[in-house]
């Protein structure tokens, strides 16, 4: 089976404080470290908040989950809260599992996670 | 020996409680071969003593305080059928998650050759370890 192509994207779309990171393929040992940077740059944009947006990541390891949460402890010291978006049913799991899901909420959709964000409480 | 081998399953959970690795030649056949395919986390197969230093590093990148807890160990012959409670505290929240799973460990000549885990439900694991309800 050909390994779906990682790739990660860094969008502005939504506004400088509300950045949001899509990562595609699988989030494993071979590429986690390649979060940093765009995480780096969100900070740096004046985000406050990250939206990690792994709808289309297939799959995420212990090193992906890992390089999530030092990333949620990098910006949680710049003062910028991450949540995470996805349906894929493995990884919500993984989430409860570890519970890292208390560390960086995790949403179905983006526009639950930002009406929550809002101060909308919705439920999940 | 049955009971002996029950034994030696109880020592290797011990052992790994307390990230005792150099320890586990003491349970562990060099050639052992973990399979943690039924895995949530990391799911694959892991071999040796490589293999398994591998598996607790899988664990602590995600987990502070992670423990098993054998809760019945039932005797099969050349294997040992455990109900395990496996714990831990997420790495970064401090909160406490809990799941119980069974795994089939298969010994011989009173060191453990294979590790099956992840089983859900107690009649697969049975049923994998060859044992009639």
């Amino acid at each position: 089976m050909v390994k779906p192509t990682f790739e990660v994207f860094r969008e502005a779309s939504v506004d400088s404080a509300e950045q949001l990171i899509r990562v595609r393929g699988e989030l494993d040992s071979a590429n986690a470290t390649a979060l940093r940077d765009p995480f780096q740059s969100a900070v740096d944009a004046g985000a406050r908040v990250v939206l990690l947006d792994l709808g289309e990541c297939s799959f995420v390891d212990s090193t992906g989950l890992a390089a999530i949460l030092n990333g949620a402890r990098e910006l949680k010291l710049a003062g910028v809260a991450l949540v995470a978006v996805t349906r894929n049913s493995d990884i919500v799991r993984l989430f409860e599992f570890t519970a890292i899901g208390e560390t960086v909420p995790l949403f179905p959709t983006r526009d639950r996670a930002l009406a929550e964000l809002d101060g909308e409480p919705v439920s999940r | 020996m049955s009971q002996e081998n029950v034994e030696v399953v109880r020592g290797a959970y011990e052992a790994m409680n307390n990230r005792e690795v150099s320890r586990m030649s003491e349970f562990l056949d060099p050639e052992v071969v973990f399979d943690m395919s039924r895995n949530i986390l990391n799911p694959d197969v892991y071999r040796g003593f490589a293999g398994l230093e591998r598996l607790m590093g899988v664990v602590e990148d995600v987990w502070d305080d992670f423990h098993f807890e054998p809760e019945e160990l039932i005797d099969a012959g050349d294997r040992v059928v455990a109900r395990i409670k496996i714990s831990g505290r997420g790495r970064g929240s401090g909160v406490k998650t809990e799941m119980h799973v069974f795994n089939v460990w298969t010994l011989r000549h009173g060191k453990v050759v294979r590790l099956e885990g992840g089983y859900r439900e107690r009649a697969e694991a049975l049923e994998a370890a060859g044992v009639e309800e």
